[in-house]
């Protein structure tokens, strides 16, 4: 039982099976990563708000906030990653590398009405931490708000994959295959629907710039909206939003067309192991647009990124990314992976358990 | 099979029209059925799911995915915010969001108004810069009679014609936006039946029926 009645818009109370069926579901998922070696860490729900001001320059606005007694300005969490990477930055040289973590528990973020309205979502999120390519972690600087940020993200790291995406990818896969009850390595279970989209934030970029300012966020509008009439007669943007990447992807820029190459082949690699998962590559995905330098949709992913979707379901089940640049702007140069499961979505595509008559209340059946 | 949303409203008759000239089989359609689904045999696939819904109701419908596809006015989409991919935008059931008074000017800087209107919210930003103080009011229809009787000084509505303008005295005096039978569609649908949603979209186009 879910209720809503009564309570803020945004939250809702479960209720004997249905908070079984969130706990057996939690369980699943972190017995899995259990055995995958990832794990478990515990974050508080409040936090200062100060440090999240850059760190998620633009979505700070969705947090709750407050002042409490002591005047202090504080915020309600409303995402593990950056809350972690706060927190992990300034010990990276406690870390043994590569360092595999999961968490679970609620985020609050302030959200319009609709089917993505939900302002407490529970989620089940994965960390996967190594030492930079060609670098090696250097002491980070003392104080844990964020640096100041130079050049793009996009320019910041070479476009290319070098395995943290495939390592959460697959067990992205991996979890989603448990939870909804299939194998994704049987092709069989194509049919189930499941489908990963790719893509890499800040692909756009250059191709974007190039139309100046005004133009760029007019554009970034359009892919964002799939508007197909306002990049008729641009051939490459009108490539992208039908097909989800260009014929030529020279025509991205040398940074855009690399990105393009290694998402192909991190796709090829991903379809040979779960052929039983749909896998598309789409630079025009919101995830990928939160990158490009449009207005307030910047996110702190700066590669690849991914979204798994179900037939069954009207919201992506989970969605995650590289995201190296939110740890070097906090002075730890490491390579940064990890995604977030809405377990509320997948609750809703994952088969029931069986009915455990001993374990029921009584009070459902009489409310 | 596509489940496709369409509006009861004034915009029914221009989404039918574009549906048909697109090559969308539309013989069976019953227009007092809500939900109804029509054979294989349309240009665009192997039939296609018609719901019927309230303007207003649609983009909840297809936002929750419930519907895949759906046409429904920018007016709608400007006042409840969905987040829906917006592909195209038909030619035909165009309006206009006007300004709408009994006098023949626009009130002078400065002064405190009253307007009335079905979409406060729209309504809010598209008046937001103006140099007036300004209450918004909400009606739920007739919103011609804000102004006619008083309650406002102006209202914010939807004019196709004028012809209702013009029976009650009543003068356009400014013309916000345009307003167009929209194609929508949810994001989710979009990845999973790709495909299928773009061949729609590409046959719209090919039979001109979009901006």
């Amino acid at each position: 039982m879910r209720v809503t009645a009564g309570l803020p818009a945004g939250v809702s109370a479960l209720l004997f099976s249905a908070a079984r069926e969130r706990r057996r579901l939690e369980r699943a998922l972190a017995e899995h990563l259990e055995a995958r070696g990832y794990g478990e860490v515990l974050l508080p729900i409040l936090d200062y708000f100060d440090p999240y001001r850059e760190l998620v320059a633009g979505a700070e606005r969705e947090l709750y906030r407050f002042v409490d007694r002591d005047g202090e300005l504080l915020a309600l969490r409303g995402d593990f990653t950056p809350m972690l990477a706060r927190l992990l930055a300034p010990r990276v040289r406690s870390l043994e590398l590569p360092t595999r973590l999961y968490y679970r528990g609620d985020v609050v973020r302030h959200r319009p009405a609709g089917p993505s309205g939900a302002r407490e979502q529970c989620v089940v999120g994965v960390e996967l931490l190594d030492a930079a390519p060609g670098s090696q972690p250097r002491e980070p600087a003392r104080d844990s708000a964020a640096g100041s940020a130079t050049g793009s993200a996009a320019a910041a790291r070479a476009p290319r994959v070098d395995g943290h995406e495939e390592e959460v990818l697959s067990l992205l896969v991996e979890l989603l295959g448990v939870a909804i009850g299939f194998d994704p390595r049987d092709a069989e279970s194509a049919d189930r629907g499941l489908t990963m989209v790719l893509s890499w934030a800040g692909a756009l970029d250059e191709l974007l710039a190039s139309s100046g300012d005004t133009e760029s966020a007019v554009l970034t509008e359009a892919l964002w909206r799939r508007d197909r009439a306002a990049v008729r007669g641009l051939p490459v943007l009108h490539q992208i939003l039908e097909q989800g990447l260009p014929r030529e992807p020279a025509a991205l820029g040398a940074s855009g067309g690399a990105a393009v190459e290694a998402l192909i082949a991190l796709r090829e690699r991903i379809a040979s192991r779960f052929p039983g998962v749909t896998l598309r590559v789409d630079l025009a995905e919101p995830a990928a647009m939160r990158g490009q330098s449009g207005g307030d949709r910047r996110s702190y992913y700066d590669g690849v990124v991914f979204q798994a979707y179900s037939p069954r379901a009207a919201l992506p089940v989970a969605s995650g990314g590289r995201y190296d640049t939110l740890f070097r702007e906090l002075g730890a140069p490491l390579a940064a992976a990890g995604f977030q499961i809405a377990l509320d979505v997948l609750l809703g595509i994952a088969p029931p358990a069986p009915p455990d008559r001993s374990a029921e209340t009584g009070a459902e059946e009489r409310t | 099979m596509i489940r496709l949303a369409l509006p009861k409203g004034r915009n029914l008759e221009p989404a039918l029209a574009a549906l048909r000239a697109a090559g969308l089989g539309l013989a069976e359609f019953e227009g007092r059925r809500l939900r109804q689904t029509l054979a294989a045999g349309s240009a665009l696939g192997d039939g296609v799911e018609l719901l019927l819904f309230k303007d207003w109701d649609l983009p909840l419908y297809v936002e929750h995915g419930i519907a895949d596809v759906g046409i429904v006015g920018t007016d709608v989409l400007a006042e409840v915010e969905s987040d829906l991919l917006t592909p195209l935008a038909l030619r035909a059931g165009r309006s206009r969001m006007s300004l709408i008074g009994t006098g023949a000017a626009l009130p002078a800087a400065g002064v405190q108004i009253r307007v009335a209107t079905k979409y406060p919210r729209w309504a809010r930003r598209l008046l937001a810069d103006r140099p007036w103080g300004l209450e918004i009011v909400r009606l739920s229809g007739s919103v011609e009679l804000g102004p006619l009787l008083e309650l406002a000084e102006l209202a914010v509505d939807i004019v196709q014609t004028g012809t209702t303008l013009r029976e009650h005295d009543l003068v356009e005096l400014e013309v916000l936006a345009e307003i167009a039978p929209t194609v929508v569609v949810n994001r989710a649908a979009y990845q999973w039946r790709r495909e299928e949603i773009n061949r729609w979209m590409r046959a719209l186009e090919r039979a001109e029926v979009v901006a």
